[in-house]
């Protein structure tokens, strides 16, 4: 219909509506469809739904219900589907669908006049599509006029006069009165007041929303970030700490220390220096002490001996005879080495797994040094002597260390007595007999053997 | 005459002794205890008998200056 | 105090005498000493007989003075050999300069410590009953 020209296709209401004002291009229809929103909504206009419409080409390569489907999915109350050259109109054969071709609404029929048309009309889903073969205007304004029948469910009650005239006028291709039923109802409306208080109402609402959103992910980045940020203090208050001890070490030295460091270890005797280096720690020194173990308790010691189930007391016979000759009868006594790194006079920690090389001919690993590297109690002794600025203490404690075997600890026997056993018949020289002679062990076993024999030839 | 310094994890001393007294005495003198440790004399650990010897027996000259600590024998461990 | 040099030896005679040295070594060893002023020990005189020395620790008188030093606390030494007079005292002043303010200010406290001593010994000894 030509002359299409109401407020509700104004530029005022095109905003308000947010719409396309004229679907198909036609004024009529998007005139039509915002005319029976507003007629039929109730409460404020603000809130007023328009009738979503929407239009397209349809694929020979979908079927009929598939387009259905799009109108439920998509919320398209009018869906208006032209057909490609040579396509035959689809079909819609769901549940729920109806066909507007029959009586008593025979729509398609009537529509088909101008083109080819099926319509389908869902009053539960308060969807309709329409397949056509050519959208005319003639056919627009057709269809327009038949809207009371293709949008049913707002007319379930009785037309009005207005709706009734409309749909005439339409019919009659009668413009002016069109255009002054939809200008006399939309002259009860300030589109332009409304469009502002449609954008604008839950504009605050629409921005506090989103500033929420954007303010909780914000928080949850910041609480993730304190996390890590805690979990990175807590690892800098360790090294803090750890630094803290190295200075409050290396503050307590005081100056000039190189001649006492030389004279310290030229003193010590069972001192050896195994390497020294300059790196990014300082000065590195791995030194070596090699003692006789000397410091154990023997009552500890006895009952592991009596115990069948100890290391000790299900240990060969060998074995068993040295241990008891060594931390019983103290008829000789372990030599065994103890590899220590020294760094800068303000650190000390035993080397795991490691030997000098230079004493496998008569000494042993220490065990509780060589399998674990563990000081056990020394250790505190160790660093407190270092805090004080008293590294030879610190350094004489590793000589204790070394001289020191921890019967209580059962993992270590154990790997001592598999040592021992280990080294039955080498040629290490690895006990000091209480004649002043080193030993292998199976040289002291014949030794502790002449010598059980003399006793008792003595004795008898 | 020698200086003596004296250290232990608790105390740091320096003791005039006579080459006659022993380290026994010294570590009496500075009110330091040897129970349970490991005494050491210019590098060299003390035996029981060493500890009631005198520093002239043990090697030490008139006029020396020698450091003897007392290190605690505590436990190795895992 | 006295030094003297006889050929080859020289000879420390302290105005201390043997007697009060044992006396004090006995019943007040801190009156043999010299201390700080936070009451560390830094110099010490003591007798050993025949086994006298001088070191920068304290002084062991090894002998005792004769004639008018009788009963002095001495100590003796042998000097190297070939010096000049001159040398000789040169290397008996550097082996007892380092002590002589300490056994200087000795010999004025030991004899009164000493007395001290002796004074409450005999009040002791006086004071004692025999049943």
């Amino acid at each position: 219909m030509e002359s299409v020209n109401t407020i509700i296709t104004g530029s005022n209401a095109n905003v308000f509506f947010g719409t396309d004002s004229s679907p198909l291009g036609s004024l009529t229809l998007g005139a039509t469809l915002r005319f029976i929103a507003l007629k039929h909504h109730q409460g404020d206009i603000e809130t007023i739904k328009p009738i979503k419409v929407m239009t397209n080409q349809f694929s020979e390569y979908n079927n009929g219900n598939h387009y259905a489907q799009q109108a439920k999915d998509n919320s398209i109350e009018l869906y208006i589907l032209s057909a490609p050259r040579g396509a035959q109109l689809p079909t819609v054969n769901e549940d729920g669908w109806a066909s507007l071709d029959t009586p008593p609404y025979p729509v398609a029929p009537f529509l088909t006049t101008a083109s080819e048309t099926r319509i389908y009309v869902n009053t539960e889903l308060k969807r309709t599509v329409i397949f056509v073969r050519q959208p005319t205007e003639r056919w627009v304004d057709m269809l327009c006029s038949s809207m009371f029948r293709v949008l049913p469910w707002y007319f379930a009650e009785d037309m009005s006069d207005e709706e009734t005239a409309l749909f005439r006028a339409i019919s009659k291709k009668d413009a002016s009165t069109f255009n002054n039923i939809i200008n006399t109802l939309c002259a009860n409306y300030d589109f332009q007041a409304a469009r502002f208080r449609k954008v604008l109402i839950g504009w605050n609402d629409g921005y506090r929303k989103k500033q929420i959103l954007t303010l909780k992910s914000a928080c949850e980045d910041y609480h993730r970030n304190i996390a890590q940020y805690q979990e990175e203090i807590a690892r800098l208050f360790n090294k803090l700490e750890q630094s803290s001890v190295n200075l409050t070490a290396l503050e307590a030295q005081g100056d000039s220390t190189d001649d006492s460091v030389y004279k310290f270890f030229m003193m010590h005797k069972q001192i050896s220096i195994i390497s020294t280096q300059q790196n990014s720690d300082g000065n590195v020194m791995d030194y070596c002490v090699t003692e006789t173990i000397e410091y154990f308790d023997a009552d500890e010691f006895m009952r592991l001996y009596t115990n069948s189930s100890s290391s000790i007391g299900r240990a060969p016979k060998d074995v068993k005879d040295i241990f008891h000759a060594v931390f019983a009868g103290g008829k000789g006594a372990f030599r065994v080495e103890g590899v220590f790194r020294l760094v800068n006079l303000s650190s000390i920690v035993a080397r795991r797994g490691s030997t000098s090389g230079q004493f496998s001919e008569t000494h042993m690993p220490h065990p509780h040094l060589y399998h674990h590297a563990c000081l056990g109690g020394n250790e505190t002794y160790i660093n407190n002597y270092l805090q004080q600025g008293n590294w030879d203490m610190a350094i004489e404690q590793t000589i204790a260390a070394v001289k020191n075997i921890n019967f209580g600890d059962a993992t270590v026997i154990r790997e001592f007595v598999e040592d021992v056993q280990n080294c039955l018949d080498s040629s290490r020289r690895c006990i000091l007999a209480d004649n002043g002679k080193e030993m292998t062990l199976r040289e002291f076993l014949t030794y502790i053997r002449e010598n059980h024999e003399n006793e008792g030839t003595a004795n008898g | 005459m020698i200086k003596v310094l004296v250290k232990t994890n608790t105390t740091r001393q320096e003791v005039i002794a006579e080459v006659t007294e022993t380290p026994a005495q010294v570590f009496e003198k500075a009110n330091a205890g040897v129970s349970g440790a490991m005494v050491n004399l210019n590098g060299t650990v003390l035996t029981a008998t060493d500890l009631n010897s005198t520093f002239e027996k043990l090697g030490v000259v008139e006029g020396a200056t020698v450091n003897l600590n007392s290190i605690v024998k505590a436990d190795g461990a895992r | 105090m006295k030094l003297t040099i006889t050929g080859d030896a020289y000879a420390l005679t302290s105005t201390i005498k043997v007697d009060e040295i044992e006396l004090l070594k006995k019943y007040n060893p801190d009156a043999l000493s010299v201390k700080d002023k936070d009451g560390n020990v830094k110099f010490k005189v003591s007798y050993s007989e025949g086994k006298g020395s001088i070191t920068p620790y304290g002084v062991t008188f090894g002998g005792k003075g004769r004639g008018e030093s009788d009963g002095c606390a001495t100590v003796t030494g042998t000097l190297p050999a070939g010096l000049s007079t001159d040398e000789a005292k040169k290397y008996v002043a550097e082996l007892v300069g380092g002590v002589v303010a300490y056994l200087e200010q000795l010999e004025k406290d030991v004899t009164k410590a000493a007395e001290a001593v002796s004074t409450q010994r005999k009040k002791l000894i006086d004071g004692i009953t025999v049943a």
